[in-house]
C-alpha cells in the first residue's frame, strides 16, 4: 500500500471519528481502534521485507542468536506502545500504566536468557 | 747448536699448530654432540611451524637463519589474523548497525520506560558478543604465555650445560635462578591473574549501559594497579639479571684466569699447551651457546608473532568501532568498545613486556663472558 493511500484511508477514518464524535461517541472509539490495528498490520507487512533482509544479512553472523531477542522487544514495545495509546485515548490512563508495566516486564522476561549467558561467561570471577 | 734447537722448536711448535687446526673442528663437532640432546628437547618445546623454520642440526649448519621463511611465517599470520578479526569486525559492526536502527524506531515510542527495557536488551546482546571476543583474546594471551615459559624452562638446562662447560659457574647458576624466577612469577601471577582481570573490567564497563552507574574509574584503577605490580616486579628481575651477572662474571672470570696461571706456571712442559687446548674448548662453546642463544631468541620472538597481530588488529577493530558507535550515537555500546580496545592494549603490554624480559635473559646468557678470557 503506497503512504498516500494509507494518509488518505487515515484522513477518511479521521472525518469519521470527528463525525460521529458529536452523536455516537462509542462510534468513534471501534474506527479509532480499528484504523489503528488497520495502520499497524500495513507497517508489519512493509516491514517484513526488511526483516527478510536482516535475517540473511546475519545468517552466516555469529551475532545470528541475538537479533530474534532484539526484534521481540521492539516489537513487544510497540504493541504495547499501541494499546497504552488506545487506553489513553478512552481516559483510561491507569490502564495503560499497567499494559506498559505489562510490556516492561516482558521484555526483562525475554531478555533473562541473555543475562543467563552474560553471568555465565562472568561467574568465573565470582569464583 | 742454539740454532738446530730453536729450529726443532718452530717446527714443533708449527705441528703443534697444525694439529689444532685439523683437529679444531673435531674438537667443535664433539662439543656439539655433547649439547645435542638438550638442544633437541628445547627444539621439540617449540610450535611445529616454528621449528620448522630451523634447520635440523643448528650447531654444525652454515645458515640457522633463513629470511624468507620467517617472512612467509610472518606474512601467514597476518593473513589468517585478519581473517579471524575481519568476521569478528563484521558480526559486531552488523549488529551495531542493527541495533541503532532499531533503537531509532524505538525512539519513536513516547513512553520512555519501553524505550528503556529495549535498550536494555541491545546492550546485553552487544555485551555477549564483546565479552566473547574480548575473552577470547585473554585465552590466547595466556596460551601464548604458558607456551613461551614451557619454551623458557625447555632452554634452561641447555643454558646451564654449556654454561657450565664453559666454566662460567657463577653467572650460569645466578642465570639459571633469576629465569627460574622470572618464569614462575610469570606462570603464577601474570596468567592466573590476566583472566579474571579482562573479566572483572568487561563486566564494570557493562555497569553504566545497563545500571547507569559509572563505576569506569574502578576498571582504570584495576588495570592501572596490575600494570604497576608487573612493571615493577619486572624492573627488580632486570635488574637482579644484569647487576647478579655482572658480579658472577667477574668471579667466573678471576677464578678461571687463577686456574690458567696455576696450569701454565706449575705444570711442567705442556702447561701453556694445555691453556691453548682450553682456550680452543671455550672459543667452540662461544660459538655453540651464540647459536643456541639466537636460537632461542628468534624462536621466541617468532612465538610473538601471531599473539601481537591478533590484539593489534583487535585493538584497531574495536577503536574503529567505538569511533563508529559514536558517530551513530550509540554512547553505551561505545564505552563498551572502548573498555574492549583499552584491554586489547593492556594485554599488548603483558605480551609485550614477559617476551623483552626472556629476551633481556637471553641476551645476558650469549654475552656472558666465556668462561676462559
Amino acid at each position: 500500500m503506497s503512504e498516500l493511500k494509507l494518509c488518505g484511508v487515515i484522513f477518511c477514518a479521521l472525518s469519521l471519528i470527528v463525525v460521529f464524535k458529536s452523536f455516537k461517541a462509542e462510534y468513534s472509539l471501534f474506527i479509532r481502534i480499528a484504523m489503528t490495528i488497520g495502520v499497524t498490520i500495513a507497517t508489519l507487512l512493509i516491514i517484513q521485507p526488511v526483516l527478510s533482509y536482516v535475517e540473511s544479512l546475519t545468517s552466516n553472523l555469529t551475532i545470528n542468536k541475538y537479533i530474534p531477542y532484539l526484534l521481540k522487544a521492539l516489537g513487544i514495545a510497540f504493541i504495547v506502545q499501541i494499546t497504552a495509546d488506545c487506553c489513553n485515548d478512552v481516559g483510561e490512563g491507569t490502564l495503560a500504566e499497567r499494559v506498559c508495566l505489562f510490556g516492561k516486564i516482558q521484555i526483562v522476561v525475554i531478555s533473562l536468557p541473555l543475562i543467563d549467558a552474560l553471568l555465565s561467561l562472568t561467574k568465573d570471577v565470582i569464583k | 747448536m742454539k740454532k738446530c734447537i730453536l729450529f726443532l722448536f718452530f717446527i714443533i711448535a708449527s705441528i703443534f699448530c697444525l694439529c689444532f687446526i685439523c683437529f679444531g673442528n673435531d674438537i667443535h663437532k664433539d662439543i656439539a654432540s655433547s649439547v645435542d640432546g638438550e638442544l633437541s628437547n628445547f627444539m621439540d618445546s617449540l610450535p611445529n611451524d616454528i621449528s620448522s623454520l630451523f634447520p635440523t642440526d643448528p650447531l654444525n649448519s652454515n645458515n640457522i637463519i633463513n629470511e624468507k621463511s620467517i617472512i612467509d611465517y610472518i606474512i601467514s599470520y597476518i593473513f589468517s589474523g585478519v581473517d579471524n578479526v575481519a568476521r569478528s569486525f563484521v558480526s559486531i559492526f552488523t549488529l551495531i548497525i542493527v541495533t541503532c536502527a532499531l533503537s531509532s524506531i524505538c525512539n519513536s515510542l513516547s513512553n520512555s520506560a519501553l524505550n528503556n527495557a529495549f535498550k536494555l536488551c541491545s546492550t546485553l546482546c552487544f555485551s555477549i558478543t564483546i565479552f566473547h571476543s574480548c575473552v577470547g583474546l585473554a585465552e590466547l594471551t595466556s596460551a601464548y604465555i604458558k607456551t613461551l615459559c614451557r619454551v623458557m624452562n625447555a632452554f634452561l638446562p641447555l643454558m646451564s650445560t654449556m654454561g657450565i662447560m664453559s666454566g662460567a659457574i657463577s653467572s650460569t647458576t645466578t642465570n639459571c635462578a633469576i629465569s627460574v624466577l622470572a618464569i614462575t612469577l610469570v606462570e603464577g601471577f601474570l596468567v592466573v591473574c590476566l583472566m579474571p582481570l579482562v573479566k572483572s573490567c568487561l563486566t564494570i564497563s557493562m555497569v553504566k549501559p545497563i545500571g547507569g552507574c559509572n563505576l569506569s574509574g574502578i576498571s582504570k584503577t584495576i588495570k592501572t594497579a596490575f600494570t604497576s605490580v608487573s612493571v615493577f616486579v619486572m624492573s627488580i628481575l632486570f635488574f637482579l639479571l644484569s647487576a647478579k651477572n655482572v658480579l658472577a662474571q667477574g668471579n667466573d672470570s678471576l677464578s678461571i684466569k687463577t686456574a690458567r696461571f696455576a696450569i701454565s706456571s706449575f705444570v711442567p712442559i705442556v702447561g701453556a699447551s694445555i691453556n691453548d687446548a682450553l682456550r680452543t674448548v671455550s672459543s667452540s662453546l662461544g660459538v655453540i651457546k651464540s647459536t643456541c642463544g639466537i636460537i632461542a631468541i628468534i624462536a621466541i620472538a617468532l612465538l610473538m608473532v601471531p599473539i601481537i597481530i591478533h590484539l593489534l588488529l583487535y585493538k584497531l577493530s574495536f577503536g574503529f568501532l567505538g569511533s563508529v558507535c559514536k558517530a551513530l550515537n550509540c554512547s553505551s555500546e561505545g564505552e563498551i568498545l572502548e573498555e574492549a580496545d583499552s584491554l586489547c592494549g593492556f594485554m599488548l603490554v603483558l605480551v609485550a613486556c614477559t617476551c623483552v624480559m626472556f629476551i633481556f635473559a637471553l641476551t645476558i646468557f650469549i654475552n656472558t663472558a666465556v668462561g676462559v678470557a
